[in-house]
């Protein structure tokens, strides 16, 4: 074999694994945040392609393989303890696990090449591959595996040709002796004294270049429709794979959680805000009664948490750094969601949209769940358990054990807080009679002892002419007076208090009327509850940009927002734009305040989302690959399937052990597994006559031909006659009981069938003998088409035989 | 003239030839059970061909890896769920998926054709050539492995481990494409070259298709030649072999008339006879007798003691070639005749060999004699009678010393004992070196 062709031929399939390495790495890479995989992998395997393949410098050699191997494990091995032991780090593991591939994936790219080598290689490439999908799982590698694959198959096309010239001559591959084959050489084979054995033939392969070489075009050229093919195969089967068990949400792997929201609300910091565009989660809003998607007007309130008590620096005897915001009134019982008719009355009264929120929330935030009250719980089947605190119209947040390592929780929830596209502002109150007087007081309790801040309070009214007693009223002008007054002015930008004696929200509300919600918020619960108001002050998100693509909300960190709720009762909400939502059976409402006005002034309006192709697809991606919670949920065409073997793989292992637990304690033989004896006899006996059948079936036109021919089991082919008039002629003649024999040409056909009816006297030989002359010309000669005066010939010679048949009759 | 003696029946060059001849044989059924009995056979032998047609498929070592890993990670994803493995597990099933299916279907319908030359010589490179054709319409073939199993037959029946080998980088559809492969046979005998098995690790070597094709064919291989040293003179002198009476019926032309015989592969067209061609329809050519300058008559004793499976006597080897070497000298100067009995396993008898075709005859069984332990030397004896009537002196060429008088001793009849004792007789020992003098190997 030419030397240099076979060299240039291990070249080219280092190379392809050595980027197929790189690839593989940069996807761990972009999934870890650690990029020395990749680095490491560059090095070493640029080094092997130049070095060791083209140049052919340098190689590992039997021991340096050998030492460079059990170096490299070693190094995974400890990095992996050490990311067990010290710094206990899942993320670090799998990392570990990697580098387990990695290193010695180096060391081979550094020994002379032999089929051996890259089968190891295209092992660990494999298993890197795993590796990556595990810590991966963006939309990037989406985006890599196409051109990953068509690699692989591409060097997969060279290692076969590769494997089959080492096939046809296996001098060319010298591969590194295992330990095992040197330790053989070594000592087992001396002490054997085989003889050598002569050889009687010696074959010598000729070989043609052609073989030998890889022609890139041609090579690309079967790559692309076989990757393409594997593709294509990976989406059907992807998709067609039953899932017997819906969506579970599962810890996954890699990321801490994190609290996007915190437990309680610090005032009285000051620095620059930075806005932090890190995504949360997506929301979408679909119209229960069309199913299409719910187009709002302004954007969405989405309530994460309630404070309600407000702590400042000298509280009960305890001194702070800052004042906090945090929550006092929560109740213990919280049961789960109730259907849509908890929220029938409401929805009726008020004419308001029945709208199912889903909430995809990332994985790092989804130990807090988002509601939109009033909540009902929908009728599709959730990946966890919805709890609601019906007081505070939160949902609980996910059981700190059971944290959320998917890639996404997706959950839904059915709400009526939407009107005309609008969010309504006014919600039902979940109030007992026995908790009024108490959660009233807790409510109302002052924030502090603000004597000037209850004189502006005094003096806003005044000049507004509101009654204080005119509470609804009061609770409006306040917010007016924060939005649209032009005195407060939204910034992030805090700067330290004017008088540091003074509290945060005072000084917010006389000095220095710059900052940003939470501190709009807290003011104006500070002046609702000197108007002994019941209000407190909500968190959550409430996003701006909208992905027309996918309609939905990308909600980002930055879209954090709080705003407040105030209590009133149903008198007091009377004669108000309200009124419509009242419910006689429900004495209290909860009325949403926001009293923040917008950074650049005017109305927070709903906008295009930046770059919203890559953000929906990103979410295809996540929908119908990662989580595949779409094709997986009640609606696909698995769902009866999944809805009958729900936990199957568990009961089939359960059933399993339980037969083995049987067979150990020697149940065989007892009451408890019985063996069916006449179900066993009745199985066989039906086996051995379906075969029995099917045998009869087969040879039955050899054993009895006549007899098959008349079941019409004989497969003899009949020969078709595509020409009409003659395939007629044979029909006509068929039916009269003459048959053409398989060994008959037409032509003789014809002939013996004019002498017999000759005998019969039926004229019909220069009939037969112008449709088959004629049928001769069309089947096999140049002319195929009939004029006017052979179609009428035709017509009377059929009709001659026509005439035998009826008289025949 | 010459008649050559064949002791050993051919053997059937193809698998489905034996089973064919029985039910073809002509005779006719003896009974139900003997009909059904070849119909038995006939449809086994049918399946059997049918079976080695099919196209098989494999894992290859690599493929077997892959699976393995492929296992790992489709059990891994539906245990733990994580749907990238499925994705990937589903990508690795597609690329298996794909490999089978072009494994079995390029291999569809593909029809080998090998080229053998007539004969082969021990020592000596032959080339073998094999023209694939692919008579699908659409899809061609690709990278085809061509693979030619080897088995000798005689002497010493064995499967070999090596195999003619080639490889087609492509066959078009409706095309064909040749591929060639070379062989050196270090021992003479008769080789079963195939059945051919072509296969392919197309496209990505993850498993490998393989068909077999009813092709086998035979070969003879022809002893090693060597070289006859000028010494070889000396020994003609001694047995005084050569004198003018020994061609009393010799014409005055080089070449005379002497018979008729049927047409054999070689022979120039010049020498049919056309009216006894026409008068038996079949090609029928007429054989010369050269004028004789030298009559050489010789027995060559092939004994050895019992040889374990797969050994070769190299003392029979040496007096083989040395007989071998000798028949093809005087088939070049054309005017000596050889006689020559070969006792072995079998007496083989090959007299007055004069023309390329006996002496290919002479070749073709020296080349699949085996030795044996007591060759039957006085059958072989009796055997040239009449050369030796014609020509009173024998070359006797043995692997060990000489037997002349148990041989003397063992021949009871008188006709036997007269011939012998008129007989000059000179016994070359091959154990004892002395063929050395007259032989030597041709330097490859």
């Amino acid at each position: 074999m030419d030397s240099e062709l076979i060299k240039q031929l291990r070249r080219n399939l280092t190379l392809h694994f050595a980027v197929i390495a790189w690839m593989t790495a940069m996807l761990i890479a972009t999934g870890s945040g650690g990029f020395y995989l990749p680095v490491i992998v560059f090095i070493f395997s640029l080094v092997a392609f130049i070095f060791v393949d083209t140049l052919g410098w340098f190689e590992l050699g039997r021991v340096g393989s050998y030492v460079g191997m059990s170096v490299a494990t070693l190094v995974a091995v400890a990095s992996y303890i050490y990311s067990v032991v010290v710094m206990n780090s899942e993320a670090g593991q799998l990392l570990a696990v990697a580098g387990l591939l990695v290193y010695p994936e180096c060391i081979l790219f550094l020994q002379r090449k032999s089929l051996r080598v890259y089968e190891q290689l295209a092992i660990f490439l494999l298993l890197e591959m795993i590796v990556a999908a595990l810590i991966n799982d963006n939309l990037f590698f989406g985006i890599l595996l196409t051109p990953i694959m068509l690699l692989w198959v591409s060097s997969l096309f060279l290692f076969s040709r590769y494997a089959t010239l080492v096939q046809i001559d296996p001098a060319i591959d010298e591969p590194v002796p295992l330990f095992v084959e040197v330790m053989y050489r070594r000592f087992v084979k001396p002490m054997l004294r085989e003889a050598p054995k002569q050889r009687v033939v010696t074959s010598r392969f000729v070989a043609t270049s052609d073989v030998q070489e890889t022609k890139f075009a041609r090579r690309s050229m079967q790559t692309l429709p076989i990757g393409i093919g594997a593709l294509v195969f990976a989406a059907v089967f992807f998709y067609l794979l039953p899932r017997t068990s819906p969506g579970v949400f599962r810890a996954g792997v890699g990321l801490k959680p994190s609290v996007g929201i915190p437990t309680e609300l610090r005032l009285g910091l000051f620095g620059r805000l930075l806005q932090n565009p890190t995504p949360v989660m997506r929301v979408s809003f679909t119209s229960e009664s069309t199913g299409e998607a719910y187009e709002l007007e302004e954007p969405p309130y989405l309530r994460a948490r309630v404070f309600d008590a407000y702590y400042p620096v000298i509280a009960r005897g305890v001194k702070r750094e800052q004042p906090i915001w945090g929550l006092a009134g929560s109740q213990p019982f919280h049961p789960p969601l109730q259907p849509a008719s908890s929220i029938e009355s409401f929805v009726r009264h008020g004419r308001a949209d029945r709208v199912i929120a889903e909430f995809d929330i990332h994985r790092e935030f989804a130990t807090l769940l988002y509601s939109v009250p009033p909540l009902y719980s929908p009728a599709e089947e959730q990946r966890i358990d919805l709890n609601f605190d019906r007081f505070n119209m939160l949902l609980d947040p996910v059981e700190p054990s059971n944290p959320a390592i998917g890639k996404s929780l997706v959950y839904s929830i059915g709400t009526g807080n939407f009107a005309k596209r609008e969010q309504v502002a006014v919600v039902p109150a979940y109030l007992p009679p026995s908790w009024v007087e108490p959660i009233t007081t807790m409510l109302s309790q002052e924030l502090g002892n603000f004597p000037e801040v209850n004189q502006y309070r005094q003096e806003l009214l005044r000049k507004a002419k509101i009654d204080e007693s005119n509470v609804f009223e009061a609770a409006e002008e306040y917010e007016r007076h924060f939005v649209l007054s032009g005195k407060f002015q939204y910034s992030l930008d805090l700067r330290p208090p004017q008088n540091a004696e003074m509290d945060p929200i005072e000084d917010f509300i006389l000095n220095q009327p710059k900052g940003h919600c939470q501190y709009f918020a807290s003011a104006m619960v500070a002046l609702l509850r000197q108007n002994e108001i019941p209000s407190r002050i909500v968190v959550g998100y409430r996003p701006t940009e909208f992905n027309s693509l996918g309609s939905f909300f990308p909600v980002k960190q930055s879209d954090a927002h709080a705003w407040v709720e105030a209590l009133f009762s149903r008198d007091q909400l009377m004669n108000t734009k309200y009124e419509r939502w009242l419910d006689a059976r429900t004495p209290y409402y909860w009325v949403r305040f926001d009293p923040t006005p917008a950074s650049g002034g005017g109305e927070v309006e709903i906008v295009a989302q930046r770059r919203q192709a890559i953000d929906y697809a990103e979410k295809l991606w996540k929908d119908y690959v990662v989580d595949a919670q779409k094709i997986s949920g009640a609606k696909n065409i698995y769902a009866p399937v999944t809805k009958d073997n729900e936990r199957a793989y568990e009961g089939l292992i359960q059933r399993f052990k339980n037969l083995v637990t049987s067979v150990q304690q020697g149940a065989f033989g007892s009451q408890r597994i019985g063996f069916a004896w006449p179900l066993a006899i009745a199985i066989t006996a039906l086996g051995v006559l379906s075969v029995g059948i099917w045998q009869v079936w087969v040879n039955l036109p050899r054993w009895a031909p006549g007899l098959a021919h008349r079941l019409g089991l004989d497969r003899r082919r009949r020969y078709e006659v595509k020409q009409a008039f003659f395939a007629r002629c044979l029909s006509l003649l068929e039916q009269r009981g003459l048959r053409r024999s398989a060994f008959q040409t037409p032509q003789e056909f014809t002939s013996a069938v004019a002498v017999e009816l000759d005998r019969a006297e039926n004229k019909v030989g220069p009939s037969l003998s112008y449709l088959t002359e004629l049928y001769y010309r069309l089947r096999f000669g140049t002319e195929r088409s009939l004029s006017k005066e052979e179609s009428q010939g035709i017509d009377e010679a059929l009709r001659q035989l026509e005439s035998i048949k009826r008289a025949a009759k | 003239m010459a008649t050559a003696n064949s002791h050993e029946s051919s053997p059937s060059s193809g698998n489905g030839s034996s089973a064919r001849g029985t039910s073809a044989n002509g005779t006719a059924p003896t009974s139900f059970t003997a009909s059904l009995w070849r119909r038995w056979l006939a449809r086994r032998q049918r399946n059997q061909v049918r079976y080695l047609s099919q196209v098989k498929f494999r894992l290859t070592r690599e493929g077997v890896h892959f699976v393995a890993v492929l296992l790992f990670i489709f059990i891994g994803a539906v245990i733990r769920e994580i749907n990238l493995l499925i994705l990937l597990a589903g990508s690795m099933i597609g690329l298996l998926v794909l490999q089978w299916r072009f494994n079995t279907r390029t291999l569809l319908k593909l029809t080998a054709r090998r080229r053998l030359p007539q004969y082969a010589v021990a020592g000596k490179l032959t080339s073998i050539s094999l023209t694939l054709s692919n008579p699908k319409r659409w899809l061609g073939s690709w990278l085809v492995v061509v693979e030619d199993r080897l088995q000798k037959q005689n002497p010493n029946s064995r499967k070999l481990v090596e195999r003619g080998m080639a490889a087609i980088e492509e066959i078009r559809p409706r095309g064909s494409a040749e591929c060639r492969y070379e062989l050196e046979f270090h021992e003479r005998g008769k080789y079963q070259i195939g059945p051919t098995t072509i296969s392919t690790r197309f496209p990505i070597g993850l498993g490998r298709g393989w068909r077999t094709l009813d092709n086998a064919r035979t070969l003879i291989v022809r002893p090693r030649l060597g070289e006859l040293t000028p010494n070889i003179r000396s020994l003609h002198q001694q047995l005084r072999i050569g004198h003018a009476a020994a061609s009393p019926q010799a014409g005055t032309h080089e070449a005379e008339f002497y018979g008729l015989r049927p047409w054999q592969s070689g022979d120039s067209r010049r020498w049919i006879h056309w009216r006894t061609t026409a008068r038996l329809g079949e090609v029928s050519v007429r054989q010369f007798e050269r004028q004789q300058q030298r009559q050489i008559t010789i027995l060559l004793d092939l004994h050895s003691p019992k040889l374990k499976p797969g050994e070769s006597c190299s003392l029979c080897e040496l007096a083989i070639s040395f007989v071998a070497t000798i028949a093809t000298q005087s088939a070049k100067v054309g005017s000596d005749s050889l006689s020559a009995a070969v006792a072995g396993d079998t007496v083989v008898t090959v007299t007055n060999v004069q023309s390329p075709v006996l002496v290919d005859n002479l070749l073709d069984s020296l080349a699949t004699i085996a030795p044996a332990e007591n060759p039957d030397l006085l059958k072989a004896i009796r055997s040239l009678t009449l050369s030796l009537v014609a020509n009173p002196s024998l070359l006797i060429i043995s692997t060990r010393a000489s037997q002349l008088d148990s041989l003397r001793n063992s021949l009871n009849d008188p006709v036997g004992s007269k011939l012998l004792s008129r007989v000059k007789l000179k016994w070359l020992n091959v154990s004892a070196g002395q063929l050395e003098p007259y032989f030597s190997w041709t330097a490859n």
